[in-house]
């Protein structure tokens, strides 16, 4: 009775400690915070992994959205005083060249401020830095298209503050930013002659998603949006009565005397946005679509946009900690990512450069629709540039400058910081004793980072 | 020539004997005698070329005045290719090739229901389908059942490698081949797993690209090969690297290039005059170079562009985007002249035109008539029987 009773509980307390470890357990795995670090944030940091160890799946998530910093500093050439659009055309062309010559180079400065942003140790909110990608993507406008580099430092500082927050104040916010506005014409959009460009897009990328609506569609939301431009003095988003169409339009069923938030309202009460969103998000984390998932999810985006009770969800669900490996890296996520793992290694300097030649070129996506995603990242033009970038993160590493990090990165082995190791073959051997064994950690760290699994997340 | 050997293993062989240099890599008429291989150069419009203002309707000359008060072409700034057409000024150099009869303009290309999504028209155009269908491959991706022994079925210099993506065929993309080649050398072949897309896509990319450096670099580094000036801009050295591998027998397939900026919404006289300038001068440098080296008969080069744009101007001194649209096509095998029905300029201001040839009549004819692969059907109802080519 008494030997039984020993066995009871022995057979308890295993069950116990079982349940410990399992994925209801308090704490991640390294492969879990691997890959939580690899989708939320820029890859496997040492501190990030630290912290996020010890958690559980929901305890980290909620540590990931946590904001904690403000915005990046604007470079000072970004605060002065905009020269007003009436003043151009005293400008002789010399001057005109002047003029074009510093904004350019000040469009340059943000690009780099925001890469030392990126790259910085004070800067922890790896997601949030995600999500502004993410939204600038979304919403995209272009330094190329955009006059000063001021107004797509506004806008990002508008993306900043709403990008974990709620979609319809993202929304409302964003249409009415003026970089927004001349990055789609709607400067240019009057009752007399309209100008279709940010009708369109609102309804084909930022809200609907083709299929939702029709041609006439977009002439009456453009029309609704009539009037809405910049004041050319100082460059804050102005409505201008004399230019709006006040006739009556009919939107998606609806007819009304709409201007631009009452567009904005009809659209917010269509469930397909929310479902396009939501998708949309989706495969921003997972590598496939799960319809079930995303419409269970939309539905309660629907209900309040809640951003980061969406990311929660999709970040909760079984099929992205399923899905490690499965997706490629962005430019900005290798190289970021791998700036971090080695802090100093790469010039910030140099990151608005080496991203752009893999094809993601900072606040200035190719067109409308955004970069690439996914798979279409690489082709043999980009991937020869991301190789050539993994070569240079191991180039003139002196072990006994990187100790910290080399003890980090070698301890469990090189290969255990890919996101699928399995694939790197073979596997790395665990190196502890950097003082000694250095040398063996970089040229093994070289051998994982220029390994085709390495563009993997 | 009895040994029965790729041009890749007989590269590879040479290298061993330590020939490389010596003997010329490829020979510039093709072995055994057989055909040349034709190729067809792509050329993409980025952005939604304005094509009425490039192919000046005269027959309709009112209208187009009265539809683009600010924005029509007045007679200096034209050039008469005859009673109905004239080309935007900055479109010239063309003209060489209207005369001699090997530039074809099909008129009016567009397809039931049109899309004036930028992203959603391009992918109608490059992959062939209905606009409410969709489809994964580019109306070329199935060229590559018969592999070029290049290893490169198809050449995409630039953005967009949509017409060719999808197929099994492979696909280099660059914006120019001599900066990258050298540096894909040093990339090393790697088996791997191929339950993983993303990871197979990664692999065939680093394993395609050890391979066909080792083949075009060679190729590439050969001097004086192509001898005609071709222009300073970016499509100016596309086209004569295309020029280069061409004269030097390369079997490639499809060249694509493209050139961006054709969206033009706002201020688009100059823009556009300035795009039409650097087109119009690389397919002449180009053209020249192939009648040079006598490849002419060789290729086809064709332009294409998501859609065209409304004809009426809109307030910004541009236009919005639009539908059908004119294209160039040619090539020494090209009959040249008009093909198609110019449409009619909308009686509504608003309006767009109507196309009158669908553009996949254009596909499907260079896939019959021109690559003779008629088993490849782009579109129900669609026939491949435009009188694009000499018949001889």
């Amino acid at each position: 009775m008494k030997v039984l009773s020993i066995e009871f509980y022995g057979v308890l307390l295993a069950l116990l400690f079982a349940s410990c470890y399992s994925s209801l357990s308090f704490s991640l795995t390294f492969a879990e915070a691997r890959h939580l670090s690899l989708r939320a944030g820029f890859g496997p940091e040492s501190e990030l992994i630290n912290r996020l160890l010890p958690l559980g799946k929901g305890k980290a998530i909620t540590y990931l959205l946590q904001r904690r910093e403000k915005d990046f500093s604007v470079p000072p050439c970004a605060q002065e005083t905009l020269i007003p659009y009436m003043q151009f055309k005293d400008f002789d062309d010399e001057k005109l060249m002047a003029f074009r010559q510093s904004q350019n180079k000040c469009k340059n400065a943000l690009k780099q401020a925001y890469a030392s942003h990126l790259l910085s140790n004070d800067s922890n909110d790896v997601l949030l830095h995600r999500m502004e990608l993410f939204w600038h993507n979304h919403f995209t406008s272009s330094l190329a298209k955009v006059p000063y580099a001021a107004l797509m430092y506004e806008q990002h500082n508008t993306i900043h503050k709403n990008a974990l927050g709620s979609f319809r104040v993202l929304l409302h916010s964003v249409i009415r930013d003026p970089a927004m506005i001349m990055y789609l014409d709607n400067n240019n959009n009057n009752k007399a002659k309209p100008n279709e460009n940010l009708g369109r897009e609102l309804l084909e990328l930022f809200t609907l998603g083709v299929g939702n609506y029709s041609e006439k569609d977009v002439k009456e939301v453009a029309r609704a949006l009539t009037g809405l431009s910049i004041d050319n003095a100082n460059f804050v988003p102005r409505f201008y009565p004399e230019r709006h169409d006040y006739a009556k339009k009919t939107i998606l069923g609806q007819t009304g005397y709409f201007g631009l938030d009452a567009v904005l309202e009809i659209l917010l009460s269509k469930p397909e946005v929310a479902k396009y969103i939501t998708r949309k998000l989706w495969l921003e984390f997972v590598s496939e679509a799960d319809d079930k998932a995303i419409s269970r999810l939309a539905s309660e985006f629907y209900q309040d946009w809640n951003i980061s009770r969406l990311i929660r969800g999709i970040l909760m669900s079984q099929a992205f900690w399923d899905d490690a490996g499965n997706m490629t890296k962005s430019p900005l996520e290798l190289v970021v990512g791998g700036a971090r793992l080695l802090p100093g290694m790469v010039p910030s300097k140099s990151v608005p450069n080496l991203v752009n030649r893999m094809g993601q070129n900072i606040f200035d996506p190719p067109n409308v629709k955004g970069w690439p995603i996914g798979s279409d990242w690489i082709n043999s033009k980009s991937y020869v540039e991301r190789v050539k970038f993994t070569e240079q993160l191991t180039r003139g590493l002196q072990p006994k400058r990187y100790k910290k990090s080399l003890s980090f990165l070698c301890e469990r082995g090189a290969s255990e910081l890919a996101a699928s190791p399995v694939l790197v073959t073979p596997a790395s051997a665990k190196i502890t004793d950097i003082a000694v064994n250095g040398e063996a950690c970089v040229d093994d760290l070289a051998r994982v980072f220029e390994h085709p699994a390495w563009q993997l997340k | 020539m009895a040994i029965k050997m790729n041009r890749r293993e007989l590269i590879q062989f040479l290298l061993l004997v330590g020939a490389v240099g010596t003997v010329p890599l490829v020979c510039s008429a093709p072995l055994g005698g057989a055909r040349k291989q034709r190729a067809l150069v792509l050329v993409e419009l980025n952005g939604g070329n304005d094509s009425l203002n490039c192919f000046i309707p005269l027959a309709q000359e009112a209208r187009y005045k009265a539809l683009r008060p600010a924005l029509h072409l007045s007679a200096e700034e034209r050039v008469k290719l005859d009673d109905n057409i004239a080309l935007h000024k900055a479109l010239s150099p063309l003209r060489n090739g209207w005369l001699d009869k090997d530039l074809a303009l099909v008129h009016g290309l567009g397809y039931p229901g049109p899309n004036l999504s930028h992203f959603r028209s391009i992918e109608i155009w490059d992959t062939a389908s209905n606009s409410d269908s969709y489809k994964t491959t580019g109306w070329l991706s199935s060229l590559a059942k018969q592999p070029a022994k290049s290893g490169v079925d198809a050449l995409v210099l630039g953005r967009n490698s949509g017409p060719v993506a999808g197929g099994k065929g492979a696909v280099l993309q660059a914006d120019l081949l001599r900066h990258f080649l050298g540096k894909s050398r040093q990339l090393g072949h790697i088996d791997g797993a191929k339950n993983n897309a993303a990871y197979s896509h990664l692999l065939s990319v680093q394993n395609n690209l050890v391979s066909v450096a080792k083949d075009l670099l060679p190729i590439l580094q050969k001097k004086d090969v192509v001898k005609t000036i071709f222009p300073e801009t970016l499509l100016g050295r596309q086209l004569a690297e295309i020029a280069q591998l061409i004269n030097l027998g390369v079997d490639t397939r499809v060249y694509k290039v493209a050139l961006s900026g054709f969206d033009t919404h706002r201020n688009q006289k100059p823009v556009h005059q300035r795009l039409l300038s650097q087109l119009s001068a690389a397919l002449l440098a180009f053209r020249e170079e192939m009648i040079r080296s006598g490849h002419w008969d060789d290729v086809v080069v064709m332009t294409y562009s998501e859609f065209g744009r409304r004809p009426k101007m809109n307030g910004s001194g541009g236009t919005d985007h639009g539908t059908a649209a004119s294209h160039i096509v040619m090539g020494g095998k090209v009959q040249g002249g008009h093909i198609g029905t110019y449409p009619a300029l909308p009686e509504k201001d608003n309006a767009n035109m109507q196309f009158t040839t669908d553009f996949r009549a254009l596909y499907q004819t260079v896939l019959d008539r021109w690559f003779e692969f008629p088993d490849i059907r782009l579109a129900d109802g669609v026939e491949g029987a435009l009188p694009l080519f000499r018949v001889s």
